[in-house]
Parts: structure tokens; C-alpha cells; sequence
């Protein structure tokens, strides 16, 4: 018994070795004439920007009155807000922006939100910017929302505009500029209409990150 | 309802053994059940090996990424652009650098700082704008610029926005990415090409002074050509200019 052990072990190494060997011839074929290739690796020349994922829903809502409360996934009125992420000191930023390329600036804009019925949108609007929103206290009024992206600690906080600005996460010293591989983990916080007039079940937002020149 | 019976525990000894006696129907539910329970937990454990396996098999699938990449370079046209005119501007690299394939867009807007107009959107036509590209695939997009005759003069500066997107799903977040690379040329004066006068009368004013040239070398050089006429009697002339009769 222990004999015919020991034989099926040999057999096993003897058959692994084999195939190592043969790998091995595979690998290191010889090219006729004696010469050999080798290829270099370079630095990068292009700008180029990494965003994972590609998609993700909001959650974490909150806010809201009564009929129209929000629950933990649905966004309520007036002004519920949801976030992509656990938003705070210890919270988690789950879309990862890689700046791949040479040094560039990177900054961030956001679409208006279109409902799935192709109706009324929601108009993006910031408290400070422009369009400015109508609700009480720079609030989103009807039909508008507004949103930002962030960081931990929620220290380098920018809005998002309809038109490209800088996204503060990369330098929060006032700039946007990262260097060659720099990347950030990023949250998105969204506040909604006071009221909203249709009745879609869901609107899509586009947010999308540039790469430019500094 | 409960009483004796075999429970097949085998009969350990040391063991508690409780045998209690079911009715059909009872049995029946409990064999379902122990079904169901069979069939979730084979379920299970099939399920986390597969997701496993599928996750070393395609990584891409853990962390899908969108990325787009443009040339660092900026796009130039290295001549002086002429209103009403239209030129070919060096094809712009473009790669995606995300994880799925990616419908390329490409535009141009104001986004650089620095002197210059900004160009005008309708100048710029994309050849291969809305192309699918696979990831990790490159390309190079011809561009073509022109010019309408009323252009102003002057430097124009302006950036190519190449923009990656994956499909958009109704009711989701969808993250885009983009990246611009300057693009630079100067438009000169509809004039500048002639002094304000078409290009034949150029030649004519040097195929004159080509010739008022020449008459004069040939009059600097001494040369004279004497002409002179035939008699039309039977009278010629001899070598030194008189008349002979016959």
C-alpha cells in the first residue's frame, strides 16, 4: 500500500517537472540569426483620466417631510438629500479619480437631472454661483437641485456647475493640480427640489471629471 | 402526536437520543424543507467560488473603470490661416484608458487661459466623433478647420475636449471623464496674400520689368542693327550705300 503511494507521488512530481520543462522550452525560443528584442517603457505623453466605477447610485437619504419623507434609498421632498457614500470623518468615498497622465488640472461639472420619462428636468443650481437657486436660504427651489463632490473630513468640498471648475479635492490649498498618478477618493452629496413636478420615478445625472492643461 | 421511533442517529450510547413520530403530512413538510435547505446551501456554496473564479478570470470585473487620454501636445497649424480657406490639422491622439469600450465624443471648448479669441465650434470638424473604442485602444482623429471669409485676425486659442462615456443607465449616477488638449493657430487678413490686387497681375508686372531689363542690357552692350529697306527699281545698293544702274 505505502509502496503504491510512493509510486503515484513519483509520477505526480515526475509529471509536474515535465510540464515545467516544456513551459520552459516555450519561453526561451531561440530566434534564428542571433538577435534579440527588447522593448522600452516610457513615460506617459498624453493627459488621461481614470474614474471607477462608471456608475452609482445615491443612498444615505434623508430629510424631507411627511407624505414625502425620504427613506434610506428614496430621495423625498422638499429638499431630501442623498450621497454617494458615507459622507463624514469616517465615512467611505467610493469613486476613485485617477489622474493617469502628465500633470493636469482636474476639474468637475454635472448635467441637469433628466427624468426617465424624458419630462421636466431638474436644473442644476449652486448657492454662490450661477444659476443661483431659488429656494429659501439658497436652498433648491422647484425643479432644482444641487450637488457637490468631497472628500474625507469634507474639508475641500466643490460644487458642481453646469461648466467645468476646478475640483478642490486634488489641492485644497485653493488649486486642482495633480500631479502624474495622483488619485483621490471622492463622495457626491446631493440636496433636491423643494418640490418636484414630475413624476418619474427616477432622474439621471451625468458628473463627469476633465483633465485640462494647467 | 409524539411517541416512539427511530431517528437513525445510529443509537450513541452516550448520547440523548429523542424519538418523536411525525404524521405524513408533517414528514412531508420537514422532507421539503430539508429540500429547500439542501438547495440553498448547495446554491451557496457553488455561488462563492464561482464569483471568485469569474473575479480572477476577469479582474476588470471587480473595478470597472471609465478613462479617456488625449496628446499632451497641443493640436497647431503651423501656417498662417487665410479666411475662406480650409486646412487639415494634425490628427489628434486619443486612448481609452478605462476598462470597458467607450463611446469617444469630441468638441471644442474655451477651457485654457491665455490670450487669443476663442475658436468658434463651427470651425472645427471631427472626422471620427461618437466612435466606439475598445479599452486600452488608441486613435488618432483628423480634424479639419475652416475658416468662413469673414474670420477676424489674429491668434485663436481654444481646447479639443475628448470625451469617454460608458452606456447610461435610466436612474443611476453616470461618471464621465474627459480630457483636453490645447489647440492653437492665427487666422492673417483676406488681403495679405496680394497686397490687395489678384495674384496674375503679380506676373505681369515681373514679365514687364523681365523685358525693360533686357532692353536695356542690349543697349548698355553697344550692339546697333542698321535696317534698311530695298529699292523697288532694278537699282540695288553696293557695299557703301550708293546706286548702280544697269
Amino acid at each position: 500500500m505505502v509502496g503504491r503511494v510512493w509510486a503515484v507521488l513519483i509520477v505526480g512530481i515526475l509529471a509536474i517537472g515535465g510540464i515545467s520543462v516544456v513551459k520552459k522550452a516555450a519561453q526561451t525560443t531561440t530566434i534564428p540569426g542571433g538577435s534579440t528584442s527588447a522593448t522600452v517603457n516610457v513615460l506617459p505623453t498624453t493627459r488621461s483620466i481614470t474614474v471607477s466605477p462608471g456608475q452609482v447610485t445615491f443612498s444615505d437619504c434623508h430629510r424631507g417631510q411627511p407624505p414625502y419623507h425620504s427613506t434610506s434609498t428614496l430621495l423625498g421632498q422638499p429638499n431630501g438629500e442623498c450621497s454617494v457614500g458615507t459622507l463624514g470623518a469616517h465615512g467611505t468615498y467610493p469613486i476613485t479619480i485617477d489622474n493617469l497622465g502628465i500633470p493636469s488640472n482636474i476639474e468637475v461639472s454635472a448635467s441637469n437631472a433628466v427624468p426617465a420619462d424624458n419630462g421636466t428636468r431638474w436644473r442644476l443650481c449652486s448657492t454662490h454661483g450661477h444659476p443661483a437657486c431659488t429656494g429659501p436660504g439658497g436652498a433648491p427651489g422647484a425643479n432644482e437641485y444641487k450637488a457637490r463632490t468631497t472628500a474625507r473630513g469634507e474639508l475641500s468640498a466643490t460644487a458642481l456647475t453646469a461648466s467645468p471648475a476646478c475640483d478642490f479635492v486634488f489641492d485644497p490649498t485653493g488649486g486642482c493640480l495633480a500631479a502624474r498618478g495622483q488619485l483621490r477618493h471622492e463622495g457626491i452629496k446631493l440636496i433636491g427640489p423643494t418640490r418636484f413636478s414630475d413624476s418619474s420615478a427616477s432622474f439621471t445625472i451625468t458628473i463627469t471629471w476633465i483633465a485640462v492643461a494647467p | 402526536m409524539f411517541g416512539s421511533g427511530d431517528d437513525g442517529s445510529g443509537g450513541d450510547a452516550s448520547g440523548l437520543a429523542v424519538t418523536v413520530s411525525l404524521s405524513a403530512a408533517e414528514s412531508e413538510y420537514l422532507a421539503g424543507a430539508r429540500r429547500r435547505f439542501v438547495r440553498r446551501w448547495l446554491r451557496a456554496t457553488l455561488a462563492v467560488p464561482a464569483a471568485l473564479g469569474l473575479l480572477i478570470a476577469f479582474p476588470w470585473l471587480a473595478r470597472a473603470s471609465i478613462g479617456v487620454g488625449v496628446q499632451g501636445a497641443p493640436v497647431r497649424l503651423h501656417t498662417v490661416a487665410r479666411p475662406g480657406s480650409s486646412y487639415a490639422l494634425p490628427p489628434v491622439y486619443v486612448v481609452n484608458t478605462g476598462t470597458q469600450d467607450e463611446t469617444i465624443s469630441m468638441r471644442v471648448q474655451r477651457l485654457s487661459h491665455g490670450p487669443g479669441r476663442t475658436v468658434p465650434s463651427s470651425w472645427i470638424q471631427f472626422t471620427g466623433n461618437g466612435m466606439q473604442l475598445s479599452a486600452r485602444k488608441s486613435a488618432r482623429v483628423p480634424l479639419e478647420l475652416v475658416v468662413p471669409a469673414g474670420a477676424a485676425p489674429g491668434k485663436y486659442l481654444s481646447d479639443v475636449v475628448v470625451v469617454g462615456s460608458a452606456a447610461v443607465s435610466v436612474g443611476k449616477t453616470n461618471l464621465g471623464v474627459a480630457a483636453a488638449t490645447k489647440l492653437e493657430f492665427s487666422v492673417g487678413r483676406a488681403s495679405d496674400s496680394g497686397l490687395g490686387i489678384p495674384p496674375w497681375t503679380l506676373w505681369a508686372i515681373g514679365g514687364l520689368l523681365l523685358a525693360a531689363l533686357a532692353v536695356l542690357a542690349f543697349r548698355v552692350s553697344g550692339l546697333q542693327v542698321r535696317v534698311a529697306r530695298r529699292p523697288v527699281s532694278s537699282k540695288f545698293i553696293d557695299s557703301q550705300g550708293g546706286y548702280r544702274g544697269r
